[in-house]
C-alpha cells in the first residue's frame, strides 16, 4: 500500500533513490565485518614475511614456491593468539585485521626471539619487520584448539 | 628376511660400542631408551615401519594423492650415534675426508648440482674431528644429528643403501589418509614436539629421538606424537631434508617438519615445506643447526 502510494505520488526516479538508500540501510546494519575481524582461536590463513632489522628477509610464507614452482600458493595456517607463532605475530593477527586486510609491524624482541635470539639465525635482542596479508579466516565455533 | 636384519644390527651394534672407547655406561643407558619395537624393521641399526602403496592427503588443503609403491621410512631421525658410526667407517675407507672444521665427501652430480667436494656436516660439540678421530659427545647419542648438509645426509643414505624420502613420502609417512595439521592431530603445545621454546628439560636444543612418546620423563609429561605409521618427531626437533628440490630452476633441496631452534608450531604442521635457497641463496652444502635427516627405502 504504502509503495503503490509512493509510486503514485513519485517519479520512478525518487523510487529508485529510495531502493538506493534501504540497501544501504540493510548494508550498514549486517554484522559481516564484525564476523570477519580476527579473534582469538580463529584459524587464519595468513602470508607473511619476516626481516632482520637491516631489512634482509629471512622466512616468508610460499609466495616464492608459486614464483619457482608453478604450484599452489601455500599461506601459513594459524590458530590465532594459540601461540603458533612469535607474539608479536599473534597480536598483529589480533589487532582488528579482516581479509585482505595487510600490516607491516616492527616486533620488538621480547615480543619475537629475546635477548637471546636464535643462535647462528637471529641476533640478540634483535628488532624483526613483519609483513603480514591476510587471506582467510574460519571463525572459530566450539575453539577446539583451546 | 627380518631375523636376519635384526642379526646383523645385533652385531653392527656391539662393534660399534665395543670400537667408541669414549663411551660411557650412562651413553650404554640412554640408548636403550630409544623406542624399538619387536614389530620394526632393523637395517644397520636404523629403525624402519613400512607404509603400504595407496592414497593419502597432501598440502594445505588436503588434497588426495597416491603412491602406487610400498616403501620403509625411518621411525625416527637419524642419530648421533649412527651418523658418527657412518663417518668413522667411511673415514676409515678414504670415502670421505676431515677437512680444518667439517667433513666432507664427493657427489657424483645430477641435473642441476654439478659433481665435486661437497661439505657433509661442520664439527660442533657433539660430533668433531680432533687428533685424527671422529669423536661423539655420548650425552647425544641418541639425539638426532643435526648441522648436516644436505650432501652429508645423501651420502649416509647412499653408504648404507637408503635414499632420502621424497616430499609425498614424507607427508604421506607424516598424516596418511587423514586431514590432520600434524601427525597426531591438530592441537599442539610443549607436551607434543620439541620447537622453538618449548621448554622442554633440553630447551634450546634436541630432545632424543621419540622423546614425546606419552611417557613422562623425570616430570616432564609427553603425549604420543606418534604419526598414523608410527613414526615420532615428525614435528620439531630436527628439520628433515627432503629429495626434492624446490623446483626445477632452483638447485637447493626442501625441508619437512621444523625444527627445535627457530620454528613455532605454525611451521611444525605436516603440509608445510621450507628451503633456504630462494630467499637468501646461501651455499649449497648449507647445514644449518636444526638440520637433520630420517632415510627411506622403497620396494623394488
Amino acid at each position: 500500500m504504502a509503495l503503490g502510494w509512493y509510486l503514485e505520488k513519485n517519479s520512478m526516479k525518487y523510487f529508485i533513490l529510495f531502493f538506493l538508500f534501504l540497501l544501504a540501510a540493510c548494508h550498514r546494519k549486517t554484522p559481516v565485518a564484525a564476523q570477519q575481524i580476527i579473534t582469538q582461536g580463529d584459524t587464519v590463513y595468513v602470508h607473511f614475511i619476516l626481516k632482520h632489522a637491516d631489512g634482509k628477509k629471512f622466512d616468508e610464507s610460499d609466495h616464492s614456491r608459486h614464483q619457482y614452482r608453478h604450484q599452489e600458493i601455500y599461506p601459513l595456517r594459524v590458530v590465532a593468539g594459540r601461540g603458533d607463532v612469535i607474539k608479536g605475530f599473534d597480536e598483529a593477527l589480533l589487532s582488528g585485521l579482516t581479509v585482505g586486510d595487510t600490516l607491516t609491524v616492527s616486533v620488538p624482541p621480547a615480543k619475537a626471539f629475546g635477548e637471546k635470539g636464535v643462535p647462528e639465525f637471529i641476533l640478540s635482542n634483535e628488532t624483526v619487520s613483519l609483513y603480514i596479508q591476510v587471506v582467510q579466516i574460519n571463525k572459530c565455533n566450539a575453539c577446539r584448539h583451546f | 628376511m627380518k631375523s636376519i636384519a635384526i642379526t646383523t644390527i645385533t652385531i653392527l651394534n656391539l662393534t660399534l660400542f665395543i670400537s667408541c672407547n669414549h663411551f660411557t655406561k650412562a651413553n650404554l643407558h640412554s640408548s636403550t631408551q630409544i623406542n624399538f619395537d619387536s614389530n620394526d624393521t632393523i637395517i644397520h641399526g636404523i629403525a624402519l615401519v613400512p607404509v603400504a602403496a595407496g592414497g593419502f592427503k597432501k598440502g594445505l588443503y588436503n588434497k588426495s594423492d597416491t603412491l602406487p609403491y610400498n616403501f620403509y621410512i625411518g621411525k625416527f631421525e637419524i642419530t648421533n650415534l649412527q651418523f658418527f658410526s657412518y663417518l668413522k667407517q667411511a673415514l676409515a675407507e678414504q670415502k670421505i675426508k676431515a677437512g680444518s672444521s667439517a667433513f666432507y665427501g664427493n657427489y657424483p652430480g645430477d641435473s642441476m648440482v654439478p659433481a665435486g667436494q661437497y661439505k657433509l656436516m661442520s664439527y660442533n660439540n657433539r660430533i668433531f674431528f680432533r687428533n685424527n678421530m671422529v669423536l661423539l659427545d655420548s650425552t647425544f647419542a641418541n639425539h638426532p644429528v643435526v648441522a648436516v648438509s644436505w650432501y652429508g645426509a645423501i651420502s649416509f643414505c647412499s653408504y648404507y643403501g637408503f635414499d632420502l624420502p621424497t616430499e609425498r613420502e614424507w607427508e604421506k609417512a607424516a598424516r596418511g589418509q587423514t586431514n590432520n595439521w600434524f601427525p597426531w592431530g591438530n592441537n599442539i603445545d610443549s607436551s607434543y614436539a620439541n620447537y622453538y621454546n618449548s621448554n622442554d628439560p633440553f630447551e634450546p636444543g634436541t630432545t632424543p629421538i621419540g622423546y614425546y612418546n606419552g611417557q613422562k620423563h623425570d616430570g616432564f609429561a609427553t603425549n604420543n606424537a606418534v604419526s598414523p605409521y608410527g613414526c615420532y618427531d615428525m614435528a620439531g626437533n630436527a628439520w628433515e631434508w627432503t629429495k626434492d628440490f624446490w623446483s626445477e630452476r632452483v638447485p637447493f633441496h626442501t625441508g619437512k617438519g621444523g625444527g627445535f631452534h627457530y620454528h613455532t608450531p605454525a611451521f611444525l604442521q605436516s603440509y608445510y615445506v621450507s628451503c633456504y635457497g630462494p630467499i637468501s641463496n646461501p651455499a649449497l652444502d648449507l647445514n644449518d643447526v636444526a638440520d637433520g635427516f630420517r632415510v627411506v627405502l622403497r620396494e623394488k
